[in-house]
């Protein structure tokens, strides 16, 4: 019990001595510092690329919209008070250019196809790695299609919890909605991945 | 006993673990009388593990030294122009119920990738402050080095053409001005930040605007948010035939 308590205590120790990390290198960034700006970027990129890859659909897009996500980070780190985590901040961003972002690619698509209702663009097979290709294709595959066809208001939320592990509350705080509705936004976006993906898992 | 109907929408979240105590006392309940919540939630579960499973393509580290770069070289002053696509603020996250266009991220790309190319972006000496003439109806100029720019309503039709500009520069001033809050706004988060608020000189914003014409609703933006150097109002598809 009292091996608990001090493990919980040097959890939260960890976890403040991390987030303090994490102020003094946005504070360093805000200054210009070029290093801060790499260190922010190797931390987060992983977690910023599983977003937007999830949400564009297209690993070339994904990686352009991280691109442009840390840009908007260093442009409008003036703006950042630290009344969210940086990261919960970040997330915001990254989720909102990734759907500005797929929203163009999409209409794109609907002009291509003379104004017919355009299906979502799915990511493109030829990107993918060897390794990939290797591990499960066919189930990789459908759930690239079925995440292709969830609503993206839906599947944001559901991409948050997820790659992620934010909690509802954070996943509300980054788009901007009420607990509730982040709720009945994942439940929905995994029933419907459950309807699209019944063949493969039974 | 809650019914189904009132236990159904906390069953994704009682199989996160998020519900509190007294909630998901009141699920626990539930479920224990019943087999079809039971089974939402080995199907909110299942699908959750099937989600986890997907793997994304990993990155190159030669990529991410790449954009690294980039980033670099932006906060260094010496990063190119940015092609920036938005919404008005109103409908982030919202999908538009109009088709909306040609704006091909090739094109996008190669505005990007050619900066030395935009004089024309650079700004109009005669447009002083965005109240002095925020925006313009007029067609792009002929010299736009973007192909995008190129985009032109169909002679037959360029009395509807003219009209449908005018109608969208309106609807386009007012976008405007709500876009100069952050396009991401969120209320009461003062870190919200937005393209128009990033906008630098040479930079382009891209906005979509709906208009009463849905084939005219693009806008370009070139100029930051302090200094519009021009707007225009683009048709975005042309038409069948």
């Amino acid at each position: 019990m009292v091996g608990g308590q001090r493990q919980s205590g040097d959890a939260d120790r960890a976890q403040e001595r991390e987030a303090q990390r994490e102020a003094d290198l946005v504070e360093r960034l805000r200054g210009g510092d070029a290093r801060a700006l790499d260190e922010l970027f190797r931390r987060h990129r992983e977690a910023a690329y599983g977003i937007a890859l999830r949400l564009v659909g297209r690993r070339d897009d994904a990686l352009d919209v991280v691109q442009e996500s840390f840009i908007h980070v260093m442009r409008g780190v003036h703006a950042f008070r630290g009344q969210s985590s940086f990261r919960t901040w970040l997330y915001r961003i990254v989720t909102h250019a990734a759907l500005d972002y797929r929203r163009w690619r999409a209409l794109r698509t609907a002009d291509s196809l003379n104004g017919e209702s355009a299906p979502d663009p799915g990511p493109d097979p030829n990107q993918r790695s060897p390794q990939d290709e290797a591990s499960d294709r066919d189930l990789q595959a459908a759930i690239e299609k079925a995440l292709a066809n969830i609503s993206e208001k839906n599947r944001a939320a559901l991409v948050l919890f997820a790659i992620e592990g934010l909690s509802y509350k954070e996943i509300a705080d980054v788009l901007g909605i009420s607990v509730g509705t982040v709720m009945s936004r994942i439940f929905n976006a995994r029933q419907r991945l459950k309807e699209l993906l019944a063949s493969e898992i039974g | 006993m809650a019914n189904c109907e009132e236990i159904r929408p906390l069953l994704g979240a009682y199989a996160d673990g998020e519900l509190d105590p007294i909630e998901s006392d009141a699920v626990v309940a539930h479920l224990e009388q019943c087999g079809r919540c039971r089974q939402v939630v080995r199907d909110q579960q299942q699908a959750q593990h099937v989600f986890d499973s997907y793997q994304p393509p990993p990155v190159a580290a030669a990529e991410w030294t790449r954009i690294g770069r980039r980033l670099r070289a932006e906060l260094e002053g010496k990063g190119e122009p940015l092609v920036l696509k938005t919404r008005s603020h109103s409908e982030a996250l919202e999908p538009t119920p109009v088709a909306m266009p040609a704006l091909a991220p090739d094109e996008v790309r190669s505005a990007k990738a050619a900066p030395a190319d935009r004089s024309e972006f650079r700004r109009d000496p005669e447009l002083k402050r965005p109240t002095s003439r925020p925006w313009s109806a007029s067609p792009p100029p002929a010299a736009a080095p973007l192909s995008i720019l190129r985009t032109r309503a169909p002679r037959h039709h360029a009395r509807r053409a003219w009209v449908a500009h005018a109608l969208g520069a309106a609807a386009a001033a007012f976008v405007i001005f709500l876009a100069l809050a952050p396009a991401w706004f969120v209320p009461g988060n003062e870190e919200a930040i937005g393209p128009i608020t990033l906008a630098r000189p040479q930079d382009v914003v891209i906005m979509d605007v709906q208009t009463t014409d849905p084939d005219y609703n693009v806008v370009l933006y070139a100029g930051d948010a302090a200094d519009v150097a021009a707007i225009w109002v683009v048709p975005i598809r042309q038409d069948q035939g």
